[in-house]
């Protein structure tokens, strides 16, 4: 990554991202003309992700269609999100689309800017200056949040804020995204409060306020505040995507589905797709879930770093509706394409199974289960790593084939590690539905409900009556239960720290909590418990 | 009835489509015509290769103009995305592009009455409705066009000023009132604590015409 020295424009080296050769010389000629002779050509996301590899890149011009392939947005959030690009290099997207709000509803990680074609040399030299200089003027600020020093983040944010001018706010933006990740919620709430007095229609404030709102447990405020905003900025994906975080966690299906539908509308891109294809899954809409599904699948044919999940959910999908054809050639393309990736080749045999079960052939589906069984009996180390979606594809497969045992323990796993999911169980009862183990299945997911509510309400009497011993003895049994559950994590890993401080070895509880708070850090890495989490072990156990 | 299906109209998608597709071909034409302009030929052939080039220039600023007013009419309307922005920088842009269309043909002042370190407001389509008032001001102005800035109350004022006629004075037919459109859609995606932007168009106090866009 580069380290942000201030260059003059003609020193800057820029990649131009275009699929058609004569506008991407049209571009050269442009910066040739302003001075900039380093200039590298990439017609499609490959050459262009070879180009931020191999060169250290200080402004990007892409187009925003890229013809076959990756778009524009796809390129941008491959290039950010593997840190191929330092956050002070500006992309500026050069596009047909007159009006920002195409671009605003495009994706998680915003251009820099924007150039309408056609534009004069001025206006691209306008651009790129002006541009330059703001990323420039605030790399401390970005390169501290890149690398996630959020006290570093404050301590910046304030000198700009301070400066009163058009970077001030940017300052703003950046303590409230850092007092968030440090979970001081109430401090971003006034931080956000701050912009948008300036400003009522800041969009990204009024997400920010709704974000905080719901971390301190206001959820209907931070409800409303949505609501508000997606009126005033229909075209604000991420307004919608955190309302359907609020819609699933408190599992409301029909509202999930509606509001996946409507951002899927939105931004018709791989991820939202499978996101609506994953939910109407789940609610057993199987007709929906194949049409978001398949436009997944095709948009993520030319992903720069391809997912096997859409296909996944597909074969599943396909089989709900009966069309086990189809699932068997989805399932069978996805073992081959996907064969280096043990869970797709595992779940691609899984689901080859309850196809050729379907189809009437028992002896290929058995066969392809007893493959399956083998290679699920690895050694712990090299055991197959599976989410739990794909535990439950895994499931539904192994009960619709005959595996009971297999498909009952998943259920039960399923159950137990994701008793505060309520629209997982839903899909966890769905799946055992109409098969010969269905009673036995549901009365797993209800005795493991039971199991897990006992144990966090004994727990919890524990607390109160301040017996951390007995606290953390019921936690660790209740984790050796469930060593995915969310809950049982989190309260595990406060307690070891309050353990710290009351009972013996404190270096034995630091260490457990540490090893808690990296687990919830990979599973849940932007939850706001996790935050608070990693705030109380800063405050007992210093760094983490 | 004679049972012809029934003539179908046209899809405003299609509409809005067809138009994306002819900007696409003048952003070619016009970088066609900077290019021919850069060739070593004959002043004459050059005049003629710049005018073509204005021209097209022109041409897409109303092709703009018009897929916004389609924007403005469709389901929830226009919509501004502020911004932090630096109002002068903007000015001072639009002047410098007024320069280029005009050739000396006139002068192009700058005031700024006020100049705040920075404003929210969507800079695209402040400077959409602005050139959209600058062209207008560059047809009738005598000598001169003024763009300025000010601070008035709680909003921020873009204004233009040219020294032509007036309002009485300018003939509604040679307009198709398009950029008129636009510059009230834009002012009223503008909004902020309840307030919302307004564009008026008025005779100024010492004559000639006086565009002012106000962003809340």
């Amino acid at each position: 990554m580069n380290a942000a020295t201030p260059k003059p424009t003609s020193a800057l080296k820029v990649l131009v991202i275009d699929d058609q050769q004569q506008m991407r010389q049209i571009i050269r000629e442009s910066l040739y003309r302003l001075g900039i002779r380093q200039v590298l050509m990439a017609g499609n996301a490959q050459e262009s992700l070879r180009a931020m590899r191999g060169d250290s890149i200080d402004l990007v011009l892409s187009d925003y269609n890229l013809g076959e392939g990756p778009d524009g947005q796809q390129l941008l959030e491959a290039a950010r999100g593997a840190r191929l690009l330092s956050p002070v290099a500006p992309w500026i997207y050069i596009t047909a689309n007159a009006l920002k709000a195409d671009i605003l509803a495009a994706g998680d990680f915003m251009p820099d800017g924007y150039i309408v074609k056609p534009f004069t040399d001025q206006l691209l030299s306008r651009y790129i200056e002006a541009l330059s200089a703001r990323k420039q003027a605030l790399a401390p600020l970005l390169l501290a949040a890149d690398a996630g020093q959020w006290e570093r983040v404050l301590e910046v944010a304030e000198g700009f804020i301070k400066r009163s001018d058009a970077l001030s706010v940017e300052g703003l933006k950046q303590k409230a995204q850092a007092l968030m990740k440090l979970a001081r919620f109430q401090d971003a709430l006034a931080c956000y409060g701050q912009a948008l007095d300036m400003n009522s229609e800041l969009a990204w404030a009024n997400l920010g306020l709704a974000q905080a709102q719901r971390a301190l447990g206001k959820t209907e405020l931070a409800r409303a505040t949505l609501d508000k905003l997606m009126r005033s900025q229909p075209s604000f994906a991420s307004a919608y995507d955190t309302l359907l975080e609020i819609a699933e966690d408190q599992g409301d299906q029909q509202g999930s589905l509606e509001i996946a539908q409507k951002v899927a509308e939105l931004v018709p891109n791989a991820k939202r797709k499978l996101r609506l294809g994953a939910l109407a899954l789940g609610a057993g809409e199987s007709e929906l879930a194949i049409k978001a599904l398949e436009q997944a699948v095709n948009r993520n044919r030319h992903a720069v770093t391809p997912s096997a999940d859409d296909s996944l959910l597909l074969a599943q999908a396909l089989l709900d509706h009966g069309d086990a054809g189809r699932a068997l050639a989805v399932a069978g393309e996805l073992g081959k394409r996907f064969a280096d990736a043990p869970a797709a080749r595992l779940l691609a045999k899984a689901l080859g199974a309850q196809a050729q079960q379907r189809l009437g052939n028992a002896e290929a589906a058995a066969a392809l289960m007893d493959e399956l069984a083998q290679d699920l009996a690895q050694p712990p180390g090299a055991a197959v790593a599976l989410d739990e979606q794909q535990k439950l594809l895994l499931a539904k497969s192994a009960l619709a084939t005959g595996r009971n045992e297999l498909g009952q323990q998943l259920i039960g796993d399923l159950a137990r590690n994701n008793s505060d999911r309520p629209l997982l169980l839903a899909s966890v009862l769905r799946a055992a539905a109409g098969t010969p183990a269905e009673a036995d299945c549901r009365a797993l997911v209800q005795q493991a409900g039971q199991q897990m509510s006992a144990a966090m309400s004994e727990l919890q009497q524990a607390k109160r009556s301040g017996d951390v011993a007995q606290a953390l003895e019921i936690g660790e049994r209740a984790l050796a239960l469930s060593p995915q559950n969310f809950n049982v994590l989190i309260e595990l890993c406060t307690l070891h720290l309050i353990a710290m401080g009351r009972l013996g070895q404190p270096e034995q509880h630091r260490e457990r909590a540490r090893e808690l708070l990296a687990r919830l850090e990979r599973s849940h890495p932007n939850h706001d418990r996790v935050a608070a989490a990693r705030k109380f072990f800063r405050e007992r156990a210093g760094a983490a | 009835m004679n049972g012809a299906p029934a003539k179908p109209g046209l899809d405003p998608q299609l509409s809005a489509l067809v138009v994306h597709d002819l900007k696409n071909r003048l952003a070619i034409l016009t970088d066609e015509l900077a290019a021919l302009g850069r060739l070593p030929l004959p002043a004459a052939a050059l005049g003629h290769a710049q005018q073509a080039s204005e021209q097209a220039q022109l041409l897409t600023r109303r092709l703009m103009e018009f897929l916004t007013a389609h924007r403005a009419a469709e389901q929830g309307g226009l919509r501004a995305s502020p911004a932090e922005e630096m109002p002068d920088t903007l000015l001072l842009e639009l002047a410098a592009d007024a320069q280029t269309l005009l050739h000396g043909r006139l002068e192009v002042r700058q005031q700024f009455d006020d100049n705040p370190p920075f404003w929210f407001f969507d800079r695209q389509l402040a400077r959409l409705a602005l050139d959209s008032a600058i062209y207008n001001a560059l047809r009738f102005a005598r000598s001169r066009i003024t763009l300025g800035l000010r601070v008035a109350g709680p909003e921020l004022c873009f204004y233009v000023w040219d020294d032509g006629p007036g309002l009485q004075s300018k003939p509604a037919s040679t307009s198709t009132g398009l950029g008129r459109l636009v510059c009230d859609e834009v002012a009223r995606a503008h909004l902020n604590h309840g307030r919302q932007g307004r564009a008026v168009l008025r005779d100024h106090e010492q004559g000639g015409a006086l565009f002012e866009l106000f962003l809340p």
